[in-house]
């Protein structure tokens, strides 16, 4: 595990699911397998974990071969993995402790008594110790369930969705809390999700998945701010993607034509792929933009700012999200804007209100088609 | 009502009921976790005795218990007595007339526990017969209670494969039920008439406590 090369080499062949993953087994790092529902996710954990008999896949840890496609070569119970269920699976006849202490093999009565106490210790629910399973919340079942997944010490942990089953305050508590708890045990960690915020807060690196295949994988930031593939740019919610083309290359500066707007975009590239060096006049390209990087103003208040992209156009929609407030703009095709309450109050933005959305170059995403 | 009858029916009851946890708790789980197909054969098997007549069944058992089987001659070298019409033989032939009573609910109550508990116990790195005993029969106390009953009873009241295999000797093999059939053959029917009567009456109290047990159920621990 100390390895810094050491991978987990999974591939996948069941259902609609083809899919080949590789995941970085450094302590402490957490790759996210993302996807919307349906997309295979949960059938790649499942197969790592050896829960669903012969797989038809095949499954390498470190070296180590667990599954060769043929038949179950490594027992669930040998494979030294954690799995947190998504709704938790506690064993409801028994205690906190007890289920703790289920998978501590081979130790005295007083060592397995330290180490239920270290884990619920970890997970904030050493106070829950003694309560039946039965009588706790979801959140308190869910940091129950974590220290048990991580009181065998496994050499991997698989989290299954872990937040899905949690309301909403619930969910942003524990967010935070669970990263800081898979960094601190230092144990490499591989999260299902299909919650963006989610994904971005525990993960460290991502493995996007559509309809069964990989479509794009690398570090999460730049999976999510920067993808490459077209097809991501829907799942990782970048609410607008607009067809346009290229009319202008300088200095690294791509200017493009959407509908009658010409909208610059430049950015530092981080990795290979598109940077916009790659652009030549006349490509055809997507161009994406996050809703809250739109900022909108009332037309004729146009102030001398840096800002490169000023589009005009007429609000379609006005709906509140939580302590912000989306805004449609039509600007010939759909633009989301995401504001705050009071700069919503203060532009007094109705259906047909007249307004400039306004975006930053280095906002803009390009992507060729 | 016959002393010595009632004593033997009890004692095939009691012995018939342990043989039977044990044979069926493995067999029931088995058959509810296993991912091979022809699970549905043995079920099919196990499920012979509802609708087999008891006096198929009895004859079947007798030839391959007899003198003439090889399990009745091994029996014959081991023991130095015979197979059939021994108590031994009755208690054989009683687990396997009452295997469905037993087997049955014992499914019914581990195909109700969760699959991802077990999932969960794997995963921790429990082998299937630790999850067994510490997830799957705990969680299924009332069909282990609906199983043990069912099996006592059924045995209690059995006729056809005890007439068959046990015969009718006192001490031996001559039960409560083979007691009242011997009464009414000889035309007594006042004494047939109370051990029918403390029959029912057992059958009624056993299967209100089953029916209550099942009503409860384990719905204690549902979350």
């Amino acid at each position: 595990m100390g390895d810094v090369s050491a991978t987990l080499d999974v591939s996948v062949r069941r259902h609609v699911v083809d899919a080949q993953v590789s995941v970085p087994l450094d302590p402490a790092k957490v790759t996210v397998l993302f996807g919307p529902s349906g997309s295979g996710k949960t059938t790649i954990l499942r197969a790592i974990a050896g829960l669903d008999g012969a797989s038809g896949s095949r499954i390498v840890f470190d070296g180590e071969e667990w599954d060769d496609g043929q038949r179950l070569r490594v027992p669930t119970r040998d494979r030294r993995v954690g799995l947190l269920f998504q709704d938790h699976a506690l064993f409801p006849h028994m205690s906190v402790a007890e289920n703790v202490a289920y998978g501590l093999i081979g130790m005295s009565r007083a060592e397995r008594a330290e180490r239920v106490q270290q884990s619920l210790e970890a997970t904030a629910a050493e106070h829950l110790i003694d309560r039946m399973v039965n009588s706790l919340s979801g959140g308190e079942a869910q940091r129950v369930a974590l220290a048990r997944a991580i009181a065998p010490k496994p050499r991997l942990l698989l989290l299954d969705e872990p937040l899905s089953a949690l309301d909403a305050p619930m969910r942003s508590r524990l967010r935070g809390e669970i990263r800081r708890i898979l960094t601190d045990q230092g144990i490499p960690a591989i999260v299902v999700t299909h919650d963006r915020t989610e994904a971005l807060a525990l993960a460290d690196h991502a493995v996007v998945l559509i309809e069964g295949r990989v479509v794009e994988s690398g570090p999460v930031l730049e999976v999510f701010d920067r993808p490459k593939d077209s097809r991501v740019v829907d799942v990782v919610g970048m609410e607008t993607a607009l067809p346009a083309s290229v009319v202008d290359v300088v200095d690294g500066v791509v200017r493009v034509t959407v509908e009658s707007h010409t909208i610059t975009s430049a950015f530092v590239p981080t990795a290979e792929g598109n940077a916009p060096s790659t652009f030549v006049v006349g490509d055809e390209a997507l161009v994406c933009i996050r809703a809250e990087d739109v900022s909108l103003e009332l037309p004729g208040a146009r102030s001398r700012g840096s800002q490169r992209n000023h589009l005009p156009g007429v609000v379609q929609t006005v709906s509140p999200e939580g302590v912000l407030v989306r805004v449609e703009v039509d600007i010939g095709v759909p633009l989301a804007a995401l504001i705050t309450r009071p700069a919503a109050i203060d532009l007094d933005l109705q259906p047909g209100s007249p307004v400039a959305a306004v975006v930053k170059s280095t906002s803009v995403h390009l992507i060729k088609r | 009502m016959d002393g010595e009858a009632l004593a033997l029916s009890l004692r095939l009851a009691f012995a018939t009921s342990a043989v039977l946890l044990a044979v069926s708790i493995p067999l029931a789980a088995w058959i509810t976790f296993t991912r091979k197909r022809w699970v549905a054969v043995v079920e099919a098997i196990v499920a012979l005795p509802i609708v087999l007549p008891p006096t198929v069944l009895g004859f079947y058992l007798l030839v391959a218990m007899g003198a003439q089987s090889p399990l009745g001659r091994w029996w014959v070298d081991v023991t130095g007595g015979p197979l059939v019409f021994s108590f031994q033989g009755l208690l054989i032939a009683s687990v396997l007339s009452s295997l469905p009573f037993a087997v049955q609910p014992l499914v019914a109550a581990f195909s109700g526990v969760d699959r991802r508990l077990l999932e969960a116990s794997a995963v921790l790195g429990r082998g299937w017969i630790f999850a067994v005993f510490k997830v799957v029969l705990p969680l299924s106390r009332a069909g282990l209670v609906t199983a043990l009953v069912l099996s006592f009873a059924h045995t209690v009241g059995e006729f056809g494969v005890v007439l068959m295999v046990g015969g009718n000797i006192p001490g031996s093999t001559r039960t409560l039920s083979i007691d009242i059939y011997d009464s009414v053959q000889s035309f007594d029917y006042a004494a047939a008439g109370v051990t029918s009567v403390a029959l029912l009456g057992f059958s009624a109290v056993v299967l209100t406590i089953v029916y209550s047990l099942r009503r409860r159920g384990d719905r204690r621990w549902v979350m």
